[in-house]
This record gives C-alpha cells, sequence and structure tokens, in this order.
C-alpha cells in the first residue's frame, strides 16, 4: 500500500473488506453506484470465490432459494436487481419464483465483477486475497488507519475496513465433537457434491430439519437412498408459494411500535397483531386460519397438509411475512441483543417455521419422498452417535434402547454465526482468534460503524450481514443485507476521516441515512422496563 | 498443394481451415474409408484402393508430378500413412524411425524410457496367461488399481480400470478380439499401471522440430460404472509452477517421439510424482473442434494454426515469440445421458443455453432415439461449449449442468417414470 493516509473514500483510501459472500457483494455493488467513491485500492478477504458465499456458492439444482426473486437482491430497487439480472439471461422469471441457489450465486458474482470494473474505471484496484482476517487492530500510529491481520501471518493496511462475514462453520452437535473427522460424517449440507457421492443403497442420518436438513434430504432421496431427518421438534419449516414485498403494508411496524413488550398481556396483544395482519393481508375474505396452517403431530403429514393448503391459494399468511421481518428488524434496532433474543426466542415456534417457509416445489419433492418411503421425520436427536465397528454409525435415541445403524450422519443444522468479537488488544477479533466461538459480535452505531464500549467514536469499521447481528435481529436475507450496504456504502461515501491524533468524536454528516427512523431506534418501553417475561406464546391459535 | 490424410472426425474441420484460406487441398482416403469419401464434396478428393505398403506406393504414385508442398495426418486414422507417404515423397515430417512409436501406445512408453523420461508401467497381453505373468512380474499388491484398454482404439473405448485379478481377467475377456472404436479387432490389449492425480490435455503446432504450445487444458473424469468417463475439460490460461513443469516434459516427450511438423495433442498426468504421458496424438485434437468457441476464447482453434503453420509459416513463426495464454477461459463439456431409453427431449438445454459463459451446443442428439456412445468421449452425444473471462464462474456453470446430466433431467428419456424428473418439473426459472 502506497499510503496510509486515513482520507475519507471518496478522495482515496484503502478498504478491506473482511468477507466475500453476498453481503460484501452488495457494500461493493453500492460502493460503485457512488461515483464520488474513488479508493485508491479495495481489498476482498475470503477463501472462496469473491461473491459465491456457501448457500449461494452450491451449485446444485435441487436446491432453491426460500425467498422470491423479488426480495433476494442487492439492490433496494422497484424492481429487484435479480429479476433484471435473470431477465437479461433470458429467463421467463416472475417475482415470485423460487430460483436455484446457484443462480443467485452467479448473480452475485457477476455483480462482483460489474462492480470491480466499474471501481477499476476510477482507478481503484480491487482484488481478492484468498484466506480469513484473524484480527483487526488500530494502526501503531494513532489516527493511520488499521491493520487487518490475516490467518497466514501477512497483515493489510487500511483506511477503512467492512466486516461481512458470514457463517460457514456447520453447528455440530456435542455428539459428534470427538468425532469431527471421522469419514462417515458430512459436516454440513453444501456443497452438495459430497452428498450425492454417497452410495444408492446408504441409510444417512440428517441432525437437522430446517433448511440445511431439508436441502440434504432433497439431495440424498433423490437416489432412492433411505434418510432419516430429525430434530429437537422433529419439525419441518412451514411451505410457501412467495416471499414478496406486500403490494398493500399492512402497518406491522406501526403495530408492533404501539406494543409493551414488557407489559403482561404482550404476548396475547403480539398474536393478535399477527392475526389480524393476516387477515387483513388479502383483499379477498381469506380462508379461516384454521385451513391455512397444518396441526399435524407427524411432520410429514403436516407437510402434505401445509403443501396442499398452498397448491389451493389457501396460504394468506405468507403475505405478511415480507414484511414482518422488516418490521421485526426495525422494531427491535437498538434494543440490547440478549433482551431482544429472549423476546424472538420466545416467539420462534409461532413464526421461525414461517419465516424459514420452503418452497412449494421443493415441499412437493419431499412429501413424494415420504410418501414413498424414502424420508422419514423424527422427533429427538440421538443421546449418543459413535462410530460402528464396520463403518457407519450407530445411533441410540435412549440410553437403554438398542443402537441404530445409519451409514453416515449429516450435520445440517444449519451454520454457527460468525464469531467476531473485540478481544485483547484488537479492535475485532474474528474465528479462532475470537474470545469463543459462541461469542457475539459488537455493537454498532445506526450507521453500522464499530462503537467502542468507552463511547468514543465510532470507528471506520462497519458491520454488514450476519456480522451486523447486534443490531439486525433477521439478518440471513439478502433484502435486509441490501439495505445495509446501502447504509454503510452511503457512510463511506460521506463520513469524514478521523483526523490524527486522539479519538474525538465527530459530528457526523446529516446527510448519511440510517438504517432505520430515528423514533425507533431504542424503543422507549426499555427504559422503563429492563426485563422482559420468558413465557412462550402458543402456536397461532390466539 | 496440400495432401490430407483420412480427413475424417475433426480433420473435416482441418479441411475447412483450409478451404477458407483458399488453399489448394487433396482429401485423401484410405481404401477403409469408403463411405467418408463417398459424402466428401471437396473439390479433390481421392480414395485408395490398395492397403498397407501398398497404399504408400499407390499414393506416391498418384503425387509424384503434384505440386505438392506438404502431407497431413488429418486424423488418427492417417498418422501412419502420412509419415510414410512425406518420407516418400522427400517432404518435411516427422522422424520416421519413430513412427510406430507414435501410433503404438506400449511403443510410445517405450521411447520414452529410451529417452530417460519417466513414464507409467506398461505391458501388452494377448491373453489372460500373459496378464497373470506381467501381474506376476510386477508384484502389485492386491486392490491397486490398473487400467486394461485396447492398444489401438481412441474416446476411452474398452477402458477399464481394475482392482483385482478377478476384474482383471473379466476386463481382457470382454475386450478382447473384440471390434474396437477404429473398427479394428482388438488382437492385444494394454495394462497400464493406474496414474493417480489430474489429467491434462497439452495441444501443439510444430515447425522443423521447434513446438508451438496453442492450449492447456484440465480434464475432469469421472469413473461410471468402472470406467473413466470424460466429463469437461476446461483451458488454462495461466500455467501455475506444476503447470509449467507439465508443460516441459510434454514438449520433452514430443521430441523423444520424433515430432516436428503440424500438430500434436497430448494426454498427461499431472501425478504426485510428477507428469506421466498418458498418450501423444501426431494430429490434431478431437473429437469436435467447432472452431468458434475456440477463437472466442484464444483468438484461434487447433486447425487455424495447423492451416497457418503451413500456409503462412512467416506469420505462424512470429507466435514462437509470443508469451502462452491471456485469453478467456473455454469449457468443453462433453454432454451425457445415462439412462436407456429413446431420447424425448433435450431438457437441460434451456438451462444451459441461459447459464454465464454458454457458448455454442455441437451434436446434439436427435430426439426420438437413443443417445449414442453415452459413456465414449466420442461426442456423439452432444458437446457444450462455454467461454468466460472468469473461471469460477464458469465451473458453477459446469456444475450445474454436470448435476442436470446426474439428476437425468438434461436429456430426459422416454421411459423416465415422472417421479423421478426432479429439478426439471420445477416452475420458475429452472424449467
Amino acid at each position: 500500500m502506497d499510503s496510509r493516509d486515513s482520507r475519507p473514500l471518496g478522495t482515496g483510501g484503502h478498504l478491506v473488506v473482511v468477507g466475500g459472500g453476498a453481503s460484501a457483494t452488495a457494500v461493493l455493488h453500492h460502493l460503485a453506484q457512488h461515483a464520488d467513491v474513488r479508493p485508491v485500492s479495495v481489498t476482498v478477504v475470503d477463501p472462496r470465490p469473491a461473491g459465491f458465499g456457501v448457500a449461494f456458492g452450491t451449485a446444485d439444482p435441487r436446491l432453491r432459494c426460500n425467498t422470491s426473486v423479488d426480495v433476494t437482491s442487492l439492490h433496494r430497487d422497484q424492481q429487484s436487481d435479480l429479476l433484471r439480472y435473470l431477465a437479461g439471461r433470458g429467463w421467463p422469471v416472475s417475482r415470485s419464483d423460487f430460483v436455484p441457489r446457484a443462480l443467485v450465486g452467479q448473480y452475485c458474482r457477476e455483480r462482483f465483477a460489474r462492480a470491480r470494473s466499474t471501481l477499476a474505471a476510477r482507478g481503484c484496484a480491487v482484488r481478492q486475497v484468498a484466506g480469513r482476517a484473524d484480527t483487526v487492530r488500530p494502526a501503531a500510529e494513532p489516527g493511520r488507519g488499521y491493520l487487518v491481520a490475516l490467518n497466514d501471518g501477512s497483515t493489510l493496511e487500511a483506511t477503512e475496513v467492512v466486516v461481512a462475514v458470514g457463517g460457514d462453520q456447520p453447528r455440530l452437535p456435542d455428539v459428534l465433537r470427538d468425532h469431527a473427522d471421522h469419514p462417515d460424517l458430512l459436516a454440513g449440507a453444501y456443497p452438495s457434491g459430497r452428498l450425492r457421492e454417497l452410495a444408492a443403497d446408504a441409510r444417512p442420518l440428517v441432525l437437522g430439519t430446517k433448511l440445511s436438513g431439508v436441502d440434504a434430504a432433497l439431495v440424498l432421496c433423490a437416489e432412492q437412498r433411505h434418510v432419516t431427518l430429525c430434530s429437537p421438534s422433529g419439525e419441518l419449516p412451514a411451505v410457501r408459494d412467495r416471499l414478496c414485498r406486500p403490494d398493500r403494508p399492512a402497518g406491522l411496524l406501526s403495530g408492533l411500535r404501539a406494543l409493551d413488550p414488557r407489559s403482561p398481556g404482550f404476548d396475547l396483544a403480539f398474536t393478535r397483531l399477527l392475526v389480524r395482519t393476516v387477515r387483513n393481508a388479502s383483499p379477498l375474505p381469506p380462508p379461516a386460519l384454521g385451513r391455512q396452517f397444518g396441526t399435524e403431530p407427524e411432520a410429514l403429514r403436516r407437510l402434505g397438509t401445509e403443501l396442499r393448503q398452498t397448491e389451493s391459494g389457501a396460504n394468506a399468511w405468507q403475505s405478511v411475512i415480507a414484511e414482518l421481518i422488516e418490521a421485526v428488524n426495525d422494531w427491535t434496532q437498538g434494543w440490547p441483543r440478549d433482551e431482544r433474543d429472549r423476546l424472538l426466542a420466545r416467539f420462534r415456534p409461532l413464526i421461525s417455521r414461517h419465516i424459514s417457509a420452503i418452497p412449494v416445489s421443493s415441499a412437493r419433492t419431499l412429501a413424494r419422498h415420504g410418501l414413498a418411503g424414502r424420508l422419514a421425520v423424527r422427533r429427538g436427536t440421538p443421546v449418543s452417535l459413535a462410530p460402528a465397528p464396520g463403518g457407519g454409525w450407530h445411533a441410540r435415541w435412549h440410553p437403554e434402547s438398542p443402537a441404530e445403524h445409519y451409514t453416515h450422519v449429516v450435520a445440517a443444522a444449519g451454520y454457527q454465526p460468525p464469531a467476531v468479537c473485540t478481544h485483547g488488544p484488537a479492535l475485532l477479533a474474528f474465528g479462532a482468534a475470537a474470545c469463543s466461538p459462541g461469542c457475539a459480535p459488537p455493537p454498532t452505531d445506526d450507521r453500522l460503524r464499530l462503537t467502542t464500549p468507552d463511547g468514543r467514536a465510532p470507528e471506520r469499521i462497519w458491520m454488514v450481514g450476519a456480522a451486523a447481528g447486534a443490531r439486525t435481529a433477521i439478518v440471513n436475507y439478502l433484502w435486509t443485507a441490501a439495505a445495509q450496504a446501502d447504509v454503510v456504502a452511503r457512510s463511506l461515501a460521506t463520513t469524514a476521516p478521523r483526523p490524527a491524533g486522539p479519538a474525538a468524536v465527530l459530528p457526523q454528516p446529516g446527510a448519511a441515512p440510517t438504517l432505520q427512523t430515528p423514533a425507533t431506534r431504542t424503543h422507549p418501553s426499555y427504559e422503563r422496563h429492563p426485563r422482559v417475561r420468558t413465557r412462550r406464546p402458543r402456536l397461532h391459535r390466539p | 498443394m496440400y495432401v490430407l490424410v483420412d480427413p475424417v472426425s475433426t480433420g473435416r474441420e482441418l479441411a475447412a481451415a483450409f478451404r477458407e484460406e483458399g488453399a489448394r487441398v487433396l482429401h485423401l482416403y484410405e481404401a477403409a474409408l469408403r463411405a467418408d469419401h463417398a459424402v466428401d464434396t471437396a473439390p479433390r478428393t481421392h480414395l485408395l484402393t490398395r492397403t498397407g505398403p501398398g497404399a504408400v506406393q499407390e499414393a506416391a504414385d498418384l503425387l509424384r508430378n503434384e505440386p505438392v508442398a506438404a502431407v497431413i495426418a488429418a486424423s488418427e486414422r492417417g498418422v501412419l500413412l502420412a509419415d510414410e507417404l512425406a518420407h516418400v515423397l522427400g517432404l518435411p515430417h516427422h522422424e520416421q524411425h519413430l513412427a510406430a512409436a507414435r501410433r503404438d501406445k506400449e511403443l510410445m512408453v517405450r521411447a520414452l524410457e529410451a529417452a530417460g523420461i519417466p513414464a507409467a508401467r506398461t505391458r501388452t497381453v494377448a491373453s489372460v496367461a500373459e496378464l497373470d505373468e506381467a501381474l506376476d512380474a510386477w508384484g502389485t499388491a492386491p486392490g491397486t488399481p490398473m487400467v486394461i484398454k485396447p492398444r489401438d482404439s481412441a474416446g476411452s473405448d474398452g477402458c477399464t480400470v481394475v482392482t483385482s485379478r478377478a476384474q482383471a481377467h473379466a476386463a481382457v475377456e470382454t475386450t478382447l478380439l473384440k471390434s474396437n472404436l477404429m473398427g479394428e479387432t482388438n488382437t492385444d490389449l494394454l495394462l497400464q499401471e493406474y496414474l493417480t492425480g489430474t489429467q491434462y490435455i497439452v495441444n501443439t503446432v510444430s515447425m522443423a522440430g521447434r513446438h508451438l504450445l496453442t492450449e492447456v487444458y484440465r480434464e475432469r473424469i469421472d469413473t461410471v460404472g468402472g470406467a473413466p468417463v470424460l466429463r469437461h475439460i476446461v483451458s488454462r490460461p495461466q500455467l501455475d509452477e506444476g503447470e509449467r513443469d507439465l508443460v516441459d516434459y510434454v514438449l520433452r516427450c514430443l521430441d523423444a517421439l520424433g515430432i516436428r511438423e503440424g500438430a500434436a495433442h497430448t494426454e498427461v498426468m499431472l501425478t504426485a510424482a510428477g507428469p506421466r504421458l498418458v498418450e501423444v496424438n501426431s494430429r490434431i485434437m478431437g473429437p469436435s473442434l467447432a472452431p468458434d468457441p475456440y477463437h472466442a476464447a484464444f483468438g484461434y482453434s487447433h486447425q487455424h494454426l495447423v492451416a497457418e503453420r503451413f500456409l503462412r509459416p512467416e506469420e505462424f513463426a512470429r507466435r514462437f515469440d509470443l508469451p502462452y495464454g491471456g485469453g478467456r477461459t473455454l469449457a468443453k463439456v462433453f454432454l451425457r445421458g445415462f439412462r436407456d431409453g429413446e431420447l424425448a427431449s433435450v431438457e437441460g438445454a434451456r438451462t444451459l443455453r441461459r447459464l454465464p459463459g454458454f457458448h455454442s451446443i455441437d451434436r446434439l442428439p436427435v430426439t426420438g432415439a437413443p443417445i449414442p456412445d453415452r459413456t465414449l468421449t466420442t461426442g456423439a452425444s452432444g458437446i457444450a461449449y462455454l467461454v468466460h473471462e472468469d473461471e469460477d464462474l464458469l465451473h458453477s456453470s459446469l456444475e450445474f449442468v454436470h448435476h442436470l446430466e446426474d439428476d437425468h433431467t438434461f436429456y430426459r428419456m422416454a421411459d423416465v417414470p415422472a417421479d423421478v424428473r426432479g429439478a426439471g418439473e420445477e416452475r420458475g426459472a429452472a424449467a
């Protein structure tokens, strides 16, 4: 690097982007649209090819996004940027379609290349370093930017840093920790090639019944293998045929703002708000709630019911999900993270399987595998999993029960959120350098800039996507990342640099947008009620 | 005048490259290629009537008073005849005493050994007894993979990977004395050490013993039913250190086999012990050389460089001073359908044509008939070309297409039950 001047990105500077998936691409995509952004260099740090990420990096046509084209976009325009991209390639696509994840990965990759070309035309060198960042520290000389230490021992100098790391480490249950290297253990559903390589007579046990587990089943069952999914809940996601922005917003955010999360009647009021919103979502009288949700305790039967409901047009709740995600994210911004997470955990059974519902085509395929006897879904997880002497695994579902044999175990309970924290002398530490694998990202201000506990001026470090989990509740959603990227890009383009010398609180230019309206930055009721209740609400039964 | 010997397979593309230049060309066919000769519409063709040494003499008599500038092998079949004819006519040609080594895979290995170039252990066997003798001599440990293939064929025809003596016996009994892809009987087979690593293709065009590196490709080869199946090749515009060593190795192999003029197409495995030759073919690459994707990627094709080397040698010579690579990445996909039955529709073509990098499809099988040569490398089951600057993006498209093939949704067969159609039935963008 030629210069370590802490100049604003509009007139120079060296930007390091930690992470190279969809969130990072969204930031570059937005930066490229600010004609006055002329950094000297942009360096993306990621071990995988930039743009694709983990979930979108799979090239398997069987695996589809569970968000419609309408909201799977790097940019929040009236028309989805993904829709424009796919139309430009000749796809007869509609905004409600669920397209293969691979097409979204290719879209991100091509947009990354376009952003790189645009920035290059302004004299900016955009490059990728294949590696991982360990830490971000202040440069030795105050006000001279940052040092980003990489896992190969090298260091990048930066005037600004964007942290866009996502979770790429599959969750491994405790019963498997001692066998993490076992050849018959497949950690994660992606890339799917490892699953496809299993023999046709394999009998895999998949730990996880949510999106990763479903994806694993879609790949594994196709070759007539007999697959068992399991999880503590034994529940599959709900079914939908679209996740689009509403034509008529139902006013969920204003409804939420009117609620007091600490009042004794909050759970009932929140549930009533959801029910009212679902009833009002359609211009036509929606079907009764009882005809919109399956109630069978057995997951595949419930899947069949919800599949029929969706195919018959009875599924009105799906119309409010996009607005619900937005409203929850806006409503909870600025809340103390632990309290926000406690509240959301209480409502997880009510809303999680609907927010994470699967496309109707995937549900149809799963149901078919279930009917053919290739797929079983169990409630509960094995109390022990041990390598079997002749290969494969012995699973015990109860301490006294006989062992069942599975040829393979697939750990498909999702991915650990990225380990990011402020640790020791480092402003940020990642992965193995973080304080623990389960540590949470530190807080940011409303422009997603890293703030320090001592209340000094925010760092010239921005957090987006999963790394912004301290501020945003539902982050695994490209539409959310697109909004964050817009905020970060505008902030990078307009925020004045920190002057050399001791850190100072600088007035921020008024033009820089925030992620939410000022009125919702901190819900006033939190100041009055420091604790929230812990009782779980009932499932969609007001 | 230029004589193209046996212009079949991609030799037709070579002939077309010469025609584009307006060159005077004679298409010379050996007697066995009567049918190919009959449909050749070139202005000047000739079908030989005699075979063996007599054919060389017949061709020499035909051409002795013609202004022949070069005799060029236009397919694998024409390699020996072209060499001998050029020698008889006193024209530039490969080293004559190594002609057999350029055509015979065992002699090829012996020639490399003689030049001190590392090569895979190879032996010819003509019976199960000879196979046992060879295995005993090698002292091969049980479970060690080996390859058994026809001594004289092409396109992965009859190529089998075995891991036991029983499998080896079965492979010999299945292949020996059977007709091969070249229309000849497998009177003996090649037993070869199984090479583990990444297989490459290195294409060259030579002039007066100097070799021009034209393309390097990395191959993806899957094993299906015990046989290697080529899925795609991807060009390498930039070579890493190991690949540069591999190219150096290939150039030494060309010298060891006496290659001096025209095209060579070499397959080589990059193993942990270094490069090991699979085979050198002293002709242009097969089985399909639609020129446009190559031009889109590199600005030239293998066959057009051969034409340039003979028609405009001064121009061609400038290339020796130019750096290799720098073009776009080209992928050539050998499309596969792994199910029996008649082809009902090319369902995946719609998807393929919308993926980043798609360039063209060549030799798409017709609907209403079985897919020919489903696992061979003849190109008859269809070839797709992709060209793009971004190799990672290209690989994403390649993997997507291969998954469609593996899921039986690229080629939809008439007898495939509806419940295994998978992704092809999805609504929306993949439909």
